[in-house]
């Protein structure tokens, strides 16, 4: 399935550079372009780094992912 | 009219947005089947974008009705399979959600006495049904036949 549109990356890819160790959506830009542009498919790539964090059962991913999302609370609440 | 309950404003727009948002994804699917030489299905997906194109309209029209503020600006995730077999399988589980969203909606409006938007959602909600149920027959039969012999019968047709 086609993730990213802008930069037409599936989530395929998106999984094989978590695999490679994204950690954090700039990770996953990095490695393979996704969700640099218009930030669309930022749910989404957020939703497969929890995937792998859950099935890694890495603390310190837990508590960047936790930290991500009280972040977008904020955004959030403020708009 | 004075101003409707909230909560079915705020159900409409989120209605509204997966409407929108599936509008786009089988628009991109309809063009993306008949690049791939398959008219046939291509013109099926023109068809349903075509359909939750006139859906989004009666949202629209019902929340400016209900004096609140159509959200044409938000929009969800396009899900775009990369063959034919993924479009049809991401666009089953998006028409089940359709109607999973629509048959909570009714219940809503029955609880805010809405009857209006209650009847404009019982509508959609079969019309969803039509498509679910289109998807699941045409999986079932890509299953029973096989990909390769299903997909034939769409080489013919005149998407354009």
């Amino acid at each position: 399935m086609l993730v990213c549109h802008c930069n037409v990356v599936t989530d395929r890819q998106i999984r094989e550079a978590i695999s490679a160790g994204a950690r954090e959506p700039r990770d996953v830009a990095d490695l393979c372009g996704a969700g640099t542009d218009c930030l669309g498919c930022a749910p989404h790539i957020e939703d497969l780094l929890a995937d792998a964090v859950l099935a890694s059962r890495d603390p310190s991913g837990l508590r960047s992912l936790q930290a991500r999302r009280r972040q977008r609370r904020r955004v959030d609440a403020v708009a | 009219m004075a101003r409707g309950d909230d909560r079915v404003i705020e159900l409409l727009n989120d209605i509204l947005t997966f409407e929108l948002t599936l509008i786009n994804q089988y628009w991109l699917n309809y063009r993306m089947l008949e690049n791939w030489g398959l008219p046939g299905l291509a013109t099926i997906l023109k068809g349903f974008a075509l359909e939750e194109m006139e859906d989004a309209d009666r949202y629209i029209d019902r929340i400016l009705f209900l004096e609140g503020h159509p959200n044409l600006q938000r929009l969800g995730t396009v899900q775009a399979g990369e063959d034919p077999l993924e479009q049809l399988r991401l666009a089953r589980d998006r028409e089940q959600e359709a109607v999973d969203k629509l048959n909570a909606g009714i219940a809503l409006c029955v609880e805010a006495g809405d009857q209006g938007t209650r009847e404009l959602l019982a509508e959609a909600v079969q019309e969803e049904e039509g498509h679910l149920d289109y998807f699941d027959t045409q999986l079932e039969a890509a299953e029973r036949v096989g990909v390769e012999n299903w997909l034939t019968q769409f080489t013919v047709g005149n998407a354009g």
